[in-house]
């Protein structure tokens, strides 16, 4: 059920009790352009302790996500309402809280660098509902604007006919993911992630 | 053979999927059930034995001529769905007289009924009977019994059908149990319509119907539909126009085959749009919306959590200091955050407060959260919390609450060991008994301006007729329980041009000129403009009384009162209301017409504590000066979703009542605060009544005792515990 849906039949249907301004004004916006974004602007940035990450999974839900721990190429993002995501050289490898979490049990298989095509299995790990698939995926790198590379990542799950195509950018000069559009769970619409790095 | 070519087509173009909770994602969606072309769960013409759950509603709409239907269904319970059609037949016109008809065509309105009679198992299929238009002309009138099991990916569907399902009809097994099952003798049957007329149910010959769902892979919960058809076009509706009956002006078009075919594409959980080729030679199409609100939350998480009080250390160091710091300190953090503090009172190691609250639903939740105040700011030394809790100027209940307990089960929250030691009791607020009262300016004055529709559904006119509004509403709190409210609305913009139907009734018209207070309503009105005065007239009796003078409602202006009996440790309620009531003028401004009358009702509730149902009585002398009594059925949902039914019998005839032999409708009221993230106690309500008549209305005057006192019941308290410390 969405907001928008919610509209039209209270438009229709109330006839006893009402909904004031105050919660209408929101709910249409939020139904019809989604909740306003989050924007990094330098003061936003330059205000921010820690390192962290613009999370953006579609209408209405634009979190902001801090560094909470670092163990090799695995960053531990959290955010204030307790929602946590494990990212693997900016993959999203786990995460809890969401209404649909993952688990891939390989994630060493992603690389961002490879001189060829690199192609392989993740095994993964549904949540809600639980059921394990695994992903074929061909990954390649590309040439990007200014300083940036871009690797494409082609992923298939054969058991529900989906293929899709993850998106990482990433910054020469560190050797860092700062951005990615990826897939994460089928029943989830695309993730957009910034990372914002502030060491 | 034709048949079995289709069978072995139907079901080896389907994959074998393999088993295992993958399923869930190969075929999304497929839990829940769909709609057939009459409104209900089930195939496409013919019913299944699915349910949707429990506090479902939905709407569902279709057309396959010659009808276009239109249903609100209601699952009360996991066992029972209930729904309301509203059909516009193409082939007959509105009445027998062409000049009252105009173009209008002919309009049905039914109610359906299915039970669940066993439950899906591993080997054993759902089992369900229902009886189709059992409370309308009987023009689509059947019954069934149906099996449903789920096999992998098909849901297959087998039933026995009577009435207008019974085409091929074979003997009727009931036959043996009674001869009075061998004929289905309708003739007897015809009435006003709206009588629930059981004589003929599950009466003459039977048909067989049956079908599968199939649900397909990889396609977002997309599913095909097979069904053997055994709907007796000969006998439903008007099937040989005049033939058939002097209304009807042309003939259907009889079926070529009985296998009918269908797709449902679920662009949603909740929004399934279909499409199906039926009887041979006809393509129908339509859509469903349901809500599942049977559950708490049910769609959007809530965050809203309490806002905590920062700097609890300091607060306690300084209130300790004296008593009115300890009040202003409350009274600034309960304010800022929604629940006035009224008074307050320091007693040994005892500290006394009481608040009223409009944010919450769950009277626990309001009451944890002014706990968690209270013992972010108290002094250490306070070891008991009494809340006392207020609405209208009138003590509801009391929270006795050991601190130490709540406070150390919050973290993890134990709300039921929490639960364990708040003693809750009955409340008799007295404002001199506290030290701490905070003075507040009268008259408090209060607005907000809201969007209103007005509505009206399936009259003979069309199936919806509305009014968009702006409504201004407003309270002057003239004492704590004394104060003037009003609603007063602008239409901006209405289709009741179209609004033709005048009343024939002839009982005096306290309802049936609806449409004049339509037509002439739908600029500037006052809704309502009320002096209310709530009172308790015995001390420590659970007794509430209420006086009420004003504009009412839409239709009256009244001047009498309210009172109830509430014990807070039971289950039920008594009371009566007594009201001089003088019908308003059609603009619905300041004016009145020449009726007037008495009207009064003795008022009995009882909660039925496991099933949850609320039955309530209103016996007395009706606006139009008959006397009877309603009878009104409703359940809650923990999300909040009330739905119910009513129906009355007064001391009119049929005849005098009119089409539809006796009041009757359905309602039901959504929650808001289940599409927002953040609580809320508004709720958007919905009635139908299938026919608008004067027989058994009553004075419909805003804040009834029953709803003003919920909050006065230990059970409406203990329903939510497991909300404490949310």
């Amino acid at each position: 059920m969405n907001k928008f849906s919610f509209l039209l039949i209270l438009l229709c249907l109330s006839a006893c009790q009402y909904i004031s301004y105050n919660q209408l004004i929101p709910l249409v916006r939020e139904a019809t352009i989604g909740l306003p974004d989050i924007e990094l602007s330098e003061d936003f940035i330059s205000n921010q302790e820690f390192s962290f990450a613009r999370v953006d999974l579609g209408k209405g839900a634009n979190i902001i996500m801090v560094l909470h721990k670092i163990d090799g190429n695995f960053y531990t993002w959290i955010s204030e309402t307790g929602e946590k995501v494990v990212t693997y050289s900016g993959k999203v490898v786990r995460t809890e809280g969401l209404i649909h979490n993952i688990e891939i049990f390989n994630p060493d298989r992603f690389k961002i660098f490879s001189n060829a095509e690199h192609i392989g299995i993740f095994d993964v790990m549904l949540q809600d509902p639980q059921a394990f698939i695994q992903q074929d995926f061909s990954s390649k790198l590309k040439e990007g604007q200014e300083d940036l590379l871009i690797l494409e990542e082609n992923i298939s799950i054969k058991v529900l006919s989906f293929d899709y195509t993850n998106l990482y950018w990433i910054e020469k000069k560190r050797g860092k993911v700062i951005r990615t559009k990826q897939f994460i769970h089928p029943k989830l619409p695309i993730l957009s992630i910034d990372f914002i790095y502030k060491y | 053979m034709k048949v079995f070519r289709y069978l072995i087509i139907f079901f080896l173009i389907l994959p074998n999927i393999s088993e295992g909770s993958i399923n869930d994602y190969i075929y999304p969606k497929s839990n829940y059930p769909s709609f057939s072309n009459s409104g209900t769960i089930g195939l496409i013409q013919m019913p299944s034995a699915r349910m949707l759950p429990s506090g479902s509603i939905a709407f569902s709409w279709s057309d396959s001529d010659p009808y276009q239907r239109g249903s609100f269904v209601g699952q009360p319970f996991s066992w029972m769905e209930a729904s309301y059609q509203y059909t516009d037949v193409n082939n007959a016109l509105y009445s027998l007289v062409p000049e009252f008809s105009g173009d209008q065509t002919y309009k049905d309105k039914s109610f359906d009924v299915k039970f669940l009679l066993l439950k899906e198992s591993e080997f054993i299929p759902a089992v369900a009977a229902g009886i189709r238009d059992m409370g309308g002309t009987g023009v689509f009138a059947a019954e069934y019994i149906v099996a449903s099991k789920r096999v992998k990916n098909f849901d297959f569907s087998l039933g026995l059908g009577w009435g207008s399902f019974s085409n091929y009809g074979m003997s009727n097994p009931f036959n043996k149990i009674d001869d009075s099952f061998r004929e289905r003798d309708v003739s007897s049957n015809i009435t006003q319509g709206g009588e629930f007329t059981t004589g003929y149910w599950f009466s003459g010959k039977v048909g067989i119907f049956g079908g599968a769902e199939v649900f397909l892979p990889n396609m977002n919960g997309a599913r095909l539909k097979l069904e053997y058809d055994s709907t007796d076009y000969e006998s439903e509706g008007f099937p040989y126009g005049k033939d058939s009956f002097n209304l009807a002006f042309k003939s259907v078009r009889q079926p070529r085959s009985n296998f009918n075919f269908g797709l449902v594409f679920p662009v949603s959980d909740n929004l399934h749009l279909k499409m199906n080729y039926i009887k041979g030679h006809t393509i129908s199409f339509g859509f469903s919306l349901k809500l599942n609100l049977g559950k708490k939350d049910p769609y959007i998480q809530k965050n809203d959590g309490p806002k905590l009080v920062q700097n609890s250390r300091a607060y306690k160091v300084v209130t300790s200091k004296s008593n009115t710091n300890l009040y202003k300190a409350t009274l600034l953090n309960m304010n800022s955050r929604g629940y006035p503090l009224r008074s307050a009172s320091l007693e040994d190691s005892t500290y006394k407060v009481v608040f009223s609250q409009s944010i919450h639903q769950s009277w626990p939740r309001a009451s944890g959260r002014v706990l968690r105040i209270l013992d972010a700011i108290s002094p250490d030394d306070i070891d008991t919390f009494e809340l006392g809790n207020i609405n209208g100027g009138l003590g509801m209940y009391k929270l006795t609450v050991d601190r130490e307990s709540f406070s150390d089960n919050e973290s993890k929250n134990y709300y039921k060991l929490a639960a364990r030691n708040i003693k809750t009791d009955p409340y008799d607020f007295v404002l001199e008994n506290y030290e701490f009262q905070p003075t507040v300016k009268l008259p408090e004055f209060f607005w907000k301006v809201v969007p209103t529709v007005k509505t009206q559904f399936g009259g003979p006119d069309g199936f919806f007729f509305g009014n968009f509004r702006l409504s201004l509403i407003t309270e002057i709190a003239l004492k704590s329980n004394l104060s003037i409210k009003s609603q007063i609305s602008v239409g901006v913009a209405d289709n009741f041009s179209e609004l033709t139907k005048n009343s024939d009734s002839i009982l005096p018209h306290v309802r049936t000129d609806v449409v004049d207070y339509l037509k002439e309503g739908s600029g500037l009105t006052i809704n309502f403009l009320q002096v209310d005065q709530f009172f308790k007239p015995l001390k420590n009796k659970n007794v509430y009384a209420k006086f009420t003078a004003g504009y009412v409602e839409n239709m009256f202006g009244a001047v009498g009162g309210e009172i109830l009996y509430r014990p807070f440790y039971s289950n039920f309620a008594i009371g009566a209301e007594l009201w001089r009531a003088k019908q308003r003028e059609f603009k619905q401004l300041f004016g009145f017409r020449d009726y007037e009358t008495t009207t009064g009702h003795i008022n009995f509730y009882y909660k039925e504590p496991r099933s949850k149902i609320i039955f309530s009585m209103k016996g007395g002398r009706f606006l139009a000066e008959d006397s009877g009594i309603n009878f009104d059925f409703s359940r809650r949902f923990k999300s909040g979703l009330r739905m119910g039914v009513f129906f009355a019998k007064t001391d009119i005839s049929e005849e005098e009542f009119g089409e539809g032999s006796f009041d009757k409708g359905w309602y039901f009221f959504m929650p808001i605060e289940a599409f927002f993230s953040n609580y809320s106690k508004g709720a958007a309500g919905f009635g139908l009544r299938p026919l608008t008549r004067d027989g058994a209305a009553y004075l419909k005057h805003s804040y009834n005792l029953w709803g003003v006192t919920e909050q006065s019941n230990y059970n409406n308290i203990a329903r939510d515990w497991d909300s404490l410390y949310e």
